[in-house]
């Protein structure tokens, strides 16, 4: 255990990683201009202005492909729509101009449409669904739809082929735009503006501006999806002499009902050239000259002044796993690198295309403190998110290298608070849990990742609680069976039903330490669940703890439906007399199966004659008062047990 | 049954002694045996004939059965007890019978009433007093091993122990109770439990040297980390020593705040650098081995956390060996070897910080659940019972007050007094017995025996008859003890 703890190697030591496969394209150089569109997450490499070819590549397999065009002039971009069916370029200050795609080619037809206003300039425009698309001028937006058809030279109508449908005037210095949210930060002078785009509409929010006075510029901003929640990430650079130092990132929540709302602040501290990306709702703030990157996440609690929550990063800064490229070692945090929300790192003077990923089981030992790695690790999303978690949870309990039982008591709570809003979300009616709003519930996590992990009982059993026993079988430490407490008061504490399995291995560790003074005390306060089950484990326990076989009958009397239990218990201890006082005091709930046969055998194999007797004489009249008739009747196959009588007592007894 | 007047002599004790066989068997040497003798100014003469008399009956007696010694020796005035707790230790108590006066042809004549001096109770009572010195002390022959076989440090030792512990045992008001020595359960749901276990266990995760911790609350047990052998020992030595010894204390103690703590069995303040208070040795002897360990006691509102403090293990990361003499039990001026010590008081003053960050949440959980609990209590049930479990030791008792006036609630004493007989009986006729018996006056006493449970109840019914009896005592059981089985 301690030495996988201590090891070192590269797939533990790095939480950060670029892809394995990145997508390679042709270097930017003199006679080869690059583009990059965060919509289509397409790579444009043109040459020679297209007419050598445009090679578009993507992560998408579908939507790599080839094509020629004419080379008339510089351009500015190239983006295609999301359907692939439309090439839209921008040559020229004040125009777009757009290609069909037909049959993985360019048609040579071209139609371009001018922006309105006669002195704007296009800043960019953006693909907002299949047909429509927007442009951003420095005096506004406009939104057009682009009619499609087969242009075949008789309709040739470069004019008519694009409709504005709106226009929304305001003064643009620059703008970002996330595909993911589908939402548009516009920056007129010192405020900004969010703006949704939806299918067929675009909704401007009401503006907002920084606390503080610094000019921000488009490369301080990136607009990214964080917990669900349409995020904005301003970096706030201040100025320490000549050196600009990046004090913070601050977080603007974007809702359409609410605007932008400052909601997070991350602390860096750090100088120089950083670049962010988000990955698994995390912000990944990338430092150039120090060869870092510093991790954050705003689902962890931090210091709040009750709007805002103030976070410092997870870890120290660390770097990306050292990768090769080519067979050579790729340089890492290249001057060349520019960083694409959400993940993308495109270095254009390699020609390569990386996505960020990470490496979760690496972050185990770089944050020490357990309850914030759980707190971490709940939040994170992809395969090994959850056996992470179990991994630590594991690690939380094992003797000697655990945090202890306080630290523990608190995973627990974290865990089962949101086990809990898991169960009120799907399962309330199949567990029958009390309703909401019962007694001392205590508040459950405010903030529950949208894409919520679930630790439930029979993961913590499987891949916690019954690895850790059996890794300890032979020295049985307590502090298994501490936790387990533990467990079952934090689970309690949230009002969700114990599970069998668990009491039985908490039961089995009780008996293995042969604490069997404590397991009563566990079930006297009924820590342990009633249940027939459990019940016959603690009947099974009799020959090793003698009170087990009391506490199991008095268990079986409180479910109240297990009367046929309690009789063959009685019966297969020969208390032949008790049962058949029981029997008779729970009259009706098992007449119909009542068996003579059983009390007769019983009493027989017991040997006091006088109790065979007794049973006997008990059963004629129970006999006569049901049939008007000392007989048996031969269902009841008592013929052996009326001989055996008339043998012992004599026919006239 | 006949009902008697009160007495006008109540038992009492005449005399206490421990003897032991390996010494003074030359003839003018017998002194040599007795090693301790309540009363002490007895005269050294009148020692020697009652442990001589004594030895003789038991030698006498073994002659007919040598397997079991004899247990009690009844004559017209005293009943003389006998236990041998160790080979060749043997422990002696004789009981003066209860006298009433009696009016016989005009004469008041004294009757002995030896039936009220029930063999199972006093004797218990007798095995108790050895059990509580093995507790703090350690068996005879461990005791004479410490000393060197030097049979005086264990003389010392005894009347050091007996000589407070014989005034303390209270025998005119000895009951069922005595006999039977259960723990009383504080009724807690499941969820307030949990948490004191979890206390309890974080207590033991921090402090490795606190080998076992013992929880109670209003002087009723919740957790016990003893085997229940030494817990029935202890929760006798709380219950009858240690709490009825502290209860004016905490009226009088200025600094208390209902926050905060303090110790009962340790410092009494820790900002007081050289005062550690006592803190006893205690052993522990239901395990394999015997286990010697220290006992620190805290008091926090009504919650009182005992543990047993392994004195050999480094009781924290930071810990200087400081050596101190300290007291045993409550003999003041006891030296004890303390080669084994490690606590300091920065081991106190940590303990304390830890208690009082932890346990007062969970001890003010419980503190509500008990008002909400006694405050939705039937009022003053019509039926008085005593309720023993001997596989966990519960007892619930609504007959017999304690300590003081045992008699109240307007059970007669006559019925109390058939407890301890009814009790014998039930043991001698099996597995599942129920005994009814009528008094004089309407009132019937039912003892039950179901497996390991007993139940004993007090009913005044006018004219009833044993049928009605018997039905109103299965009802009693089904409507207050419907969560458990009773085998009729």
């Amino acid at each position: 255990m301690k030495t996988m703890m201590t090891s070192s190697n590269d797939e533990t030591d790095y939480f950060l990683n670029l892809c394995d496969d990145p997508i390679r394209f042709e270097p930017a150089s003199a006679i080869n201009s690059v583009f990059y569109d965060e919509c289509g997450k397409q790579v444009f490499a043109v040459r020679s202005g297209g007419a050598t070819g445009v090679i578009v590549k993507s992560p998408v397999k579908d939507n790599n492909h080839t094509f020629q065009m004419e080379d008339k002039g510089s351009l500015a971009s190239l983006k295609l729509s999301p359907d692939q069916k439309i090439l839209a370029l921008q040559r020229h200050k004040n125009s777009v101009e757009f290609l069909n795609v037909v049959n993985n080619e360019l048609s040579s037809l071209e139609y371009s449409q001018q922006c309105k206003g006669k002195h704007s300039i296009i800043l960019g425009y953006i693909w907002v669904s299949a047909r429509e698309i927007l442009f951003i001028t420095n005096n506004g937006l406009e939104f057009y739809h682009v009619r499609f058809a087969i242009l075949s030279l008789s309709v040739y109508a470069e004019k008519q082929s694009l409709k504005c449908l709106k226009t929304l005037s305001m003064n643009v210095a620059w703008y970002e735009h996330s595909a993911i949210t589908d939402t548009m930060l516009v920056a007129t002078g010192s405020a900004f503006h969010p703006v949704l785009l939806c299918p067929g509409n675009v909704v401007r929010l009401p503006k907002f501006s920084l606390d503080s006075q610094h000019t921000v510029t488009e490369r301080d901003v990136a607009l990214a999806q964080i917990y669900g929640e349409n995020s904005v990430l301003f970096l706030k650079h201040q100025l320490h002499g000549s050196v600009s130092v990046t004090v913070e990132i601050v977080i603007y929540t974007v809702t359409r009902e609410t605007g932008a709302k400052k909601s997070h602040v991350l602390k860096v501290d750090q100088s120089g050239r950083v670049a962010i990306n988000v990955v698994d709702n995390l912000v990944i703030l990338h430092h150039q000259p120090s060869q870092t990157s510093l991790t954050f996440d705003v689902n962890l609690p931090g210091e709040s002044d009750g709007y805002v929550i103030y976070h410092e990063p997870v870890t120290f800064p660390l770097p990306i796993k050292p990768q090769e490229l080519d067979g050579s070692p790729c340089t890492l945090y290249s001057t060349m690198w520019v960083a694409f929300q959400p993940d993308v790192i495109i270095d254009a003077k390699t020609g390569s295309l990386w996505h960020l990923h990470l490496n979760l089981p690496a972050i185990v030992q770089h944050i020490t403190n357990k309850l914030k790695l759980v707190q971490f690790l709940v939040g994170r999303g992809g395969p090994m998110a959850k056996s992470t978690l179990l991994r630590v949870l594991y690690l939380s309990i094992s003797p000697e290298i655990g945090p202890g039982m306080c630290i523990l008591a608190k995973i627990f709570d974290l865990l089962n608070g949101m086990y809990r809003v898991h169960l009120d979300k799907t399962v309330q009616s199949q567990m029958g849990l009390p309703a909401h709003g019962g007694p001392k519930l205590p508040p459950l996590p405010a903030q529950v990742p949208f894409h919520m992990m679930v630790c439930d009982q029979s993961d913590m059993y499987m891949h916690v609680f019954l690895t850790l026993v059996n890794e300890y079988k032979n020295t049985c430490p307590t502090n298994i069976r501490s936790a387990m407490i533990e467990y079952l008061r934090s689970l309690g504490q949230f009002h969700i039903p114990v599970q069998h399995f668990i009491i039985e291995l908490l039961i089995d560790n009780l008996v293995t330490d042969s604490a069997f003074y404590q397991l009563h005390q566990l079930l006297q306060y009924n820590v342990i669940p009633d249940s027939k089950p459990m019940a016959c484990t603690l009947l099974a326990l009799r020959s090793m703890y003698e009170p087990a076989h009391q506490v199991a009958l008095d268990m079986l009397k409180r479910l109240g439906t297990a009367n046929e239990e309690i009789l063959e218990i009685l019966l297969s201890n020969f208390q032949i007399i008790s049962a058949i006082r029981f029997m008779e005091e729970a009259e009706g709930s098992f007449q119909s199966s009542f068996a003579p046969k059983k009390f007769l055998e019983a009493a027989l194999t017991n040997g006091n004659p006088l109790v065979f007797h007794s049973v006997f004489k008990y059963l004629q009249m129970r006999n006569l008062n049901l049939r008007n008739s000392p007989e048996f009747i031969p269902s009841e196959a008592c013929d052996v047990y009326v001989n055996k009588f008339m043998e012992m007592f004599g026919a006239d007894a | 049954m006949v009902t008697k007047a009160s007495f006008t002599k109540k038992a009492s004790l005449v005399n206490f002694f421990v003897y032991c066989t390996r010494y003074g068997q030359e003839e003018g040497d017998e002194y040599q045996k007795v090693l301790y003798y309540y009363p002490p100014e007895a005269s050294e003469d009148s020692k020697i004939r009652t442990v001589g008399l004594a030895e003789a009956v038991i030698r006498f007696t073994g002659t007919f059965n040598c397997e079991h010694p004899c247990e009690y020796l009844t004559t017209k005035k005293t009943k003389q007890y006998f236990y041998e707790p160790e080979p060749d230790f043997w422990m002696a108590m004789t009981i003066g019978i209860p006298v009433t006066e009696k009016v016989k042809d005009g004469v008041s004549v004294p009757e002995y009433c030896s039936e009220d001096v029930w063999s199972n109770v006093y004797r218990s009572i007798l095995i108790q007093s050895y059990e509580m010195f093995r507790f703090f002390m350690g068996t005879f022959e461990s005791v004479l091993t410490k000393v060197s076989d030097d049979v005086n440090g264990l003389k010392s030792r005894l009347e050091h122990f007996y000589s407070k512990y014989v005034l303390t045992m209270e025998l005119e008001h000895a009951s069922l109770l005595d006999a039977i020595h259960g723990l009383i359960f504080l009724p807690l749901d499941r969820q307030n439990f949990l948490k004191i276990h979890c206390l309890v266990n974080l207590l033991e995760e921090q402090y490795p040297c606190a080998r076992h911790v013992v929880f109670l609350y209003n002087e009723m047990l919740v957790w016990s980390g003893l085997e229940q052998k030494d817990m029935q020992v202890f929760y006798r030595y709380l219950t009858t020593n240690l709490f009825p010894s502290c209860a004016p204390e905490v009226m009088n103690s200025g600094r208390m705040t209902p926050q905060a703590g303090r110790f009962l069995l340790g410092p009494p303040d820790v900002k007081e650098e050289e005062n550690f208070g006592k803190i006893p040795h205690v052993i522990l002897h239901a395990g394999p081995t015997p286990e010697e360990l220290q006992l620190v006691i805290y008091k926090l509102q009504n919650a009182c956390i005992c543990i047993f403090i392994d004195g050999t293990c480094r009781p924290g990361p930071v810990c200087f060996p400081w050596l101190f003499l300290w007291d045993i039990f409550y003999m003041d001026n006891f030296i004890y070897p303390t080669d084994t010590l490690q606590l300091t008081m920065d081991f106190f003053r940590k303990l304390e910080a830890f208690l009082l960050t932890h346990a007062p949440p969970v001890v003010e959980d419980v503190t509500t659940q008990q008002a909400k609990r006694l405050h939705s209590a039937a009022p003053d049930q019509h039926f008085k019972y005593v309720y023993f479990n001997r596989t966990n030791l519960a007892q619930k008792n609504t007959v017999i007050i304690e300590p003081g006036d045992r008699s109240s609630g307007g059970i007669p004493v006559e019925a109390l007094r058939l407890l301890p007989d009814l009790h014998s009986d039930l043991h001698h006729m099996g597995t599942r017995v129920e005994i009814a018996a009528k008094m004089t006056n309407d009132y019937w006493v039912v003892a039950k025996l179901s497996d390991s449970r007993e139940f004993y109840v007090v009913l005044n019914q006018k004219s009833a008859s044993l049928l009605e009896i018997t039905e109103e005592v299965q009802k009693l059981c089904r409507s207050q003890f419907n969560n458990i089985f009773f085998v009729d």
